[in-house]
């Protein structure tokens, strides 16, 4: 019995002392959690906050379901969101959701939102929004989407963010996104709900800024 | 059938024609006038205001400009001109006066919104049809072949009122021969 004591109490410890780390520590196990690797902890909840703009009790909420690929979402984004964000979010008087709905049929778009929601996990959601909308034509020709990044996030940032967007917290919180708007039976992108006085109508594919500023100052004199 | 029995049948038809074409249009124009935060057919729905009426024309002029087929200026004119042509197209149905004008161009605004729809839907455009106010009629197979018979209807009551026009005047035209000379 001593002989089979000393035999296995070397490995045994090993083990112990191994399986101990595992249960502390996900990243020593091989675990994907983003504490576990140093990165910033983050809930779905947390991520969808950082890609929202505005006041929550503003009198109109607008939910924009988009995809970083789509061009109809690009000129959505560039001609009626930015001046939007301007004169109605930053008045406080339209709170700006963004849900990510990447469309199968576009090869990058899923990744893009990957970087996008990683980039809300760490606070830089606007800056990498706008880019990726800006420099749509570029990144979805090649899928080469972190150059286009770096002309806005710092070498640790972008760094942070690529490891993000490959844990499972950020590849849920877009299916979270993506779920929510096929149970809304989005058939389309872009898509904006608009809601006001607990009405909520969704307006499908691009509105003109004159228009959708017109509807929003009558419903606010409503 | 005796020819005065086909008249009369030809007649019938042809007020059940616009009658339905009528109240058609005027349901086209209720669902755009309305207001928008009101439930169709109830009594809240026909509280018509003002400041109702912007925000309903406004929620249509976003629903024609998702066809993305007109500058913002010509959005705004056709939001604010269509849903009164069509309660008067609606009300002259439904009346009967000046039949013929008013069938014929409803045909030809129905051949229009035809040709508008099936160029969005080739394009693949999966939006909102519009065509009853504000809700979630997707413009699909089934949207398009609902168009293609208001048209057919249209045609035929417009056909109709022309014929029924002509053999009014024939009718007429025959009663100063049988007539005993002075």
């Amino acid at each position: 019995m001593a002989f089979l004591r000393r035999r296995f109490a070397g490995p045994a410890t090993l083990i112990s002392v191994f399986f101990a780390l595992s249960i502390a520590s996900p990243a020593v196990a091989g675990g994907k959690g983003a504490t576990g690797r140093g990165l910033p902890a983050i809930t779905p909840a947390e991520i969808a906050q950082q890609k929202s703009f505005g006041m929550k009790n503003a009198p109109i909420e607008i939910q924009d379901f988009t995809d970083f690929e789509c061009p109809a979402c690009r000129a959505l984004y560039m001609q009626t969101l930015r001046p939007l964000i301007n004169d109605y979010v930053a008045t406080g008087k339209v709170y700006l959701v963004h849900h990510d709905f990447p469309l199968p049929i576009h090869p990058y778009s899923r990744k893009a939102a990957y970087y996008a929601d990683a980039a809300a996990a760490i606070g830089r959601f606007e800056a990498v929004e706008r880019v990726l909308f800006t420099t749509q034509p570029t990144w979805a020709a090649t899928g080469k989407i972190t150059p286009e990044l770096a002309t806005v996030l710092s070498p640790e940032q972008l760094k942070q963010v690529e490891e993000l967007a490959r844990t499972p917290e950020i590849q849920n919180a877009v299916q979270q996104d993506v779920d929510l708007g096929q149970r809304l039976n989005i058939r389309e992108t872009p898509t904006i709900f608009i809601t006001h006085d607990g009405k909520t109508f969704p307006v499908i594919g691009v509105v003109q800024y004159p228009i959708l500023r017109r509807y929003l100052n009558d419903i606010l004199r409503k | 059938m005796t020819p005065q029995a086909r008249t009369r049948l030809r007649r019938w038809l042809l007020i059940v024609g616009r009658l339905a074409l009528g109240a058609l249009f005027l349901f086209a124009a209720y669902g755009k006038l309305r207001p928008v935060d009101s439930a169709p057919f109830t009594l809240a729905s026909l509280k018509i205001t003002p400041n109702s009426l912007d925000v309903s024309m406004m929620m249509f002029a976003m629903q024609i400009d998702s066809y993305q087929m007109l500058p913002s200026w010509g959005v705004m004119v056709l939001s604010h001109t269509l849903p009164w042509l069509e309660l008067a197209i609606g009300l002259f149905l439904v009346s009967g006066l000046l039949l013929r004008w008013v069938s014929l161009l409803t045909t030809l605004l129905l051949a229009v919104f035809f040709s508008v729809l099936l160029h969005s839907y080739f394009a693949g455009l999966q939006i909102n049809c519009g065509c009853f106010g504000p809700g979630t009629e997707a413009l699909n197979g089934s949207r398009l072949l609902l168009e293609v018979l208001f048209l057919a209807l249209a045609l035929a009551v417009t056909i109709g009122a022309f014929l029924d026009a002509r053999f009014r005047r024939i009718a007429r035209a025959a009663v100063p021969s049988a007539a005993p000379a002075d």
